[in-house]
């Protein structure tokens, strides 16, 4: 089984790359064995979703959002999630924030690492935001970036060959 | 006769008037009467004179180094010889702006809408906008729809209270932050028997901290799964958390049945034998610390004024109308009240209403001139800085301690700082003794008896008794007492319930119209997990033209007033004797940590102490509420 998860806060704009991205791909056929979940929630509750079925039945999961990291705007990042030595303080910390209502992409993939719940394989897609007004839709740059990572989820998914980069795509380690 | 400091009076027949004769009645030239519960404040040049010629005087900061969002920062001076704080300044580093985003919409949109401003208990707040929303065009929700309101809203404290005592403060009393701090303390602590250890199975006061440690302590992560159980049954009734989606004025829109609450109260039960372990663990950490060292008596240590409005309405009693509002507030299962000097002064829900004002002095707002409304709809006199009558105008500027340096406001009653939380829930009801009768929650005056029921263990009394001193480990433990009684509420909730199903009164909702004409104003009394809550409401025709929230970080988190008393937060700091024992390199801070978390500050705000050499050590968490407005 597969995930895609949309990760973030809604109506921010491109901040809200992660969620927006969810409605668009619930909206398209997808095989039986992939599954699209918003996660614009607190991570301690995705925690919890992870811990019971269906959150233990996948074996690969890919987790989008936007991560501001000063890069340059509209910069996509997209790299396998290696489980690393987390600082105590630091996860504690992270933890904090979760359950007094901080939705982060980083925040869910710590803490999920420290708690040992997140699938074999996980793949985060980050997009640095163009536009983190609030607001209901994307920026053109941002529309850009979502057209590119949905053809690339179907690639991966291999639902459709309809990958058509255009060359801005650039991989980064954010790590 | 409960306002000392208000110019306000009440005839025989208990109606409140102003007073006559007083030139000016709310002006701020008086200072008010703090009742012995004046704080000693050096001013800003003592200040700065202190630390021009002492070294061993240092300011240590908590500021808020956010990674994602930030609300509380706190600025503290403090001898390091001493080891007393001279100094300490509250401040709300966000401007959140509700009352500005609701003017102008549809008064139903406030349910959604600031159900936002709290990413833990967004259910109080669409709660407290929905009563808010009834009383301005008068709809009385079906009785199943108060009790199913009641349970949503006990299952939110249930989730939020463990969270408080072992995943937020529960950590400053842990193994490896005493360890680290005190040494000798933990020496102590690893030889001390735990007195309650046949109820929560910790032979030692060290294997309690041990187990309180931070991601990998027992109870922390116990803390984290009984947080699940509560949203499990939360959204059976809310749909979805922290933001219901069944919240309407009027009642609930759910639809529920006999499963339902089978389902509910499987998870509701397992509270009871967790809010025995809540009680005992707390209790003896609380005792360990004071026997060790009483002066830890002092830490966080502010008078006893507490405010709450009560919560959990009687379906037999709540119409929804201000005109009643003193008679169902008093019916509730929590009485609404005020505390001064330990002492209950009132438990109606309209002097509670009545003494309330909101000051901008030293906070980054502008002043209003119009005071539309100088009486409540029942003709009592309200202050022209009542939320009725305020106007949120926010002018941001730099930060001046002299000035203003705060976006959180400075409320008070009857001018008198207030500690907002939620163990006031316990105090008002133990003494006012009018909960509702019932065989499991009696009020003695001076204590609240909890009789819970057997579980895997035996069936308990647990009795919290009013304290007689008030500080950071008595708010700790008062809301680890607040799990046994919320955990009896909503069991006394789910047998109405059954009970109301069984005669067939299955209505959760009242149908309304919303008024497109005239002029209406309403209040939503309510709670927070961590304690006082009030929507204040103006429509015209038909939309919002005046909406103001006041939560309990807003209070709690309040900078000094026009007379330059301080607010809790910064009066428990400078009640703060400075015991860890550290190096002046190594300062942690724990101490007056602790009396800050020990309020349960809530907004997501990574808070780092650091002092002149820069070093950062620990964490502190304020609450969305809290930078509201």
């Amino acid at each position: 089984m597969l995930l895609i998860a949309g990760v973030g806060y809604s109506h921010l704009r491109d901040l809200s790359f992660g969620t927006e991205m969810v409605e668009r791909l619930q909206a398209m056929e997808w095989p039986n064995d992939v599954r699209i979940e918003d996660f614009g929630y607190g991570p301690i509750a995705i925690l919890h979703w992870f811990e019971e079925t269906p959150g233990q039945r996948f074996e690969r999961a890919i987790f989008v959002g936007a991560m501001e990291r000063n890069r340059e705007p509209g910069t996509l990042a997209t790299y396998d999630w290696i489980p690393h030595a987390l600082d105590p303080d630091d996860v504690q910390a992270r933890i904090r924030e979760a359950v007094t209502g901080v939705i982060s992409l980083e925040n869910l993939l710590i803490i999920a690492q420290h708690f040992d719940i997140l699938p074999r394989r996980t793949t985060v897609v980050e997009i640095e935001p163009p536009d983190k007004e609030f607001g209901l839709s994307l920026s053109p740059l941002g529309e850009e970036r979502m057209t590119e990572v949905i053809a690339w989820i179907r690639r991966e998914v291999g639902a459709a060959a309809e990958y058509a980069g255009n060359g801005k795509h650039k991989e980064v380690s954010a790590r | 006769m409960c306002f000392k400091n208000l110019p306000v009076e009440f005839d025989e027949h208990g109606r409140a008037y102003l007073k006559e004769d007083i030139r000016d009645p709310y002006g701020l030239q008086r200072t008010p009467d703090l009742n012995g519960g004046a704080v000693a404040t050096l001013t800003r040049d003592q200040i700065e004179d202190l630390l021009a010629r002492n070294g061993h005087i240092e300011q240590k900061n908590f500021d808020p180094l956010t990674r994602v969002a930030g609300a509380l920062a706190f600025h503290t001076v403090v001898d390091m010889q001493e080891r007393k704080v001279l100094e300490s300044r509250s401040v709300a580093t966000l401007f959140r702006g509700y009352e500005i985003i609701m003017m102008g919409r549809d008064p139903r949109d406030a349910i959604y809408i600031t159900s936002r401003a709290c990413g833990v208990c967004g259910g109080v707040h669409s709660t407290c906008s929905a009563l808010a929303i009834e009383m301005a065009i008068g709809v009385r929700p079906p009785p199943l729809g108060i009790v199913l309101r009641n349970m949503l809203l006990a299952l939110e404290y249930l989730l939020d209270l463990p969270l408080h005592l072992f995943l937020l403060a529960g950590p400053d009393y842990s193994a490896s932050i005493v360890r680290k701090t005190n040494p000798a303390l933990w020496d102590r602590a690893e030889k001390t028997e735990a007195p309650h250890a046949n109820v929560h199975g910790y032979r030692t006061i060290g294997e309690i901290m041990t187990d309180m440690n931070a991601l990998t302590g027992s109870l922390y992560l116990e803390a984290l799964h009984m947080t699940r159980v509560a949203k499990e049954a939360y959204v059976l009734i809310g749909g979805k958390f922290p933001h219901p989606q069944t919240v309407v004025p009027g009642g609930i829109s759910a639809t529920v049945s006999i499963t339902t609450f089978n389902e509910i109260y499987l998870r509701v039960q397992q509270f009871f034998d967790y809010s025995k372990k809540c009680a005992a663990v707390y209790d003896d950490i609380v005792d360990f610390f004071y026997d060790a060292n009483p002066q830890y008596k002092d830490v966080g240590r502010t008078q006893a004024n507490l405010i709450d409005c009560g919560v959990w309405d009687d379906p037999d009693a709540y119409d929804a109308t201000y005109e009643n509002c003193n008679a169902w507030g008093e019916r509730r299962w929590a009485t609404p009240g005020v505390i001064v000097n330990g002492e209950l002064v009132t438990t109606k829900l309209q002097n509670i209403n009545v003494g309330l004002e909101e000051f901008i002095e030293h906070s980054f707002y502008e002043g209003w001139e119009s005071r539309p409304y100088p009486t409540d709809p029942l003709g009592a006199p309200l202050s022209p800085n009542h939320p009725w009558n305020k106007e949120t105008k926010p002018r941001p500027q730099a930060p001046n301690w002299r000035e203003k340096y705060t976006w959180a406001t400075s409320p008070r009653w009857d001018r008198l700082p207030m500690d907002a939380e939620c163990t006031a829930r316990m105090w008002n009801t133990a003494k006012a003794q009018l909960i509702p009768e019932n065989p499991y929650i009696e009020a003695t005056g001076q204590s609240l008896k909890l009789l819970l029921p057997k579980g895997r263990l035996p069936e308990m009394e647990l009795e919290w008794h009013v304290p007689d001193v008030w500080n950071a480990f008595e708010r700790n433990r008062g809301r680890a007492y607040c799990v046994a009684y919320t955990a009896l509420v909503a069991l006394l909730n789910w047998q109405k319930a059954m009970s109301l199903l069984k005669d067939g009164k299955d209505a959760v909702s009242t149908k309304f119209d919303m008024p497109k004409r005239g002029t209406q104003r309403g209040v939503g009394f309510w709670g927070a997990g961590r304690g006082f809550l009030t929507h204040h409401l103006v429509l015209e025709k038909g939309v919002v033209t005046n909406y103001q929230i006041l939560t309990p970080s807003t209070i709690n988190a309040s900078p000094r007033d026009p007379w330059g008393t301080p607010g809790m937060y910064e009066e428990a700091a400078l009640n703060t004797p400075i015991l860890e024992d550290t190096s002046a390199a190594n300062f942690q801070g724990i101490d007056i940590l602790r009396a800050v978390r020990a309020f349960d500050p809530c907004m997501p705000c990574t808070t780092h102490i650091h002092h002149d050499q820069g070093i950062v050590t620990r964490e502190v968490n304020t609450c969305a509420c809290g930078a509201e407005d």
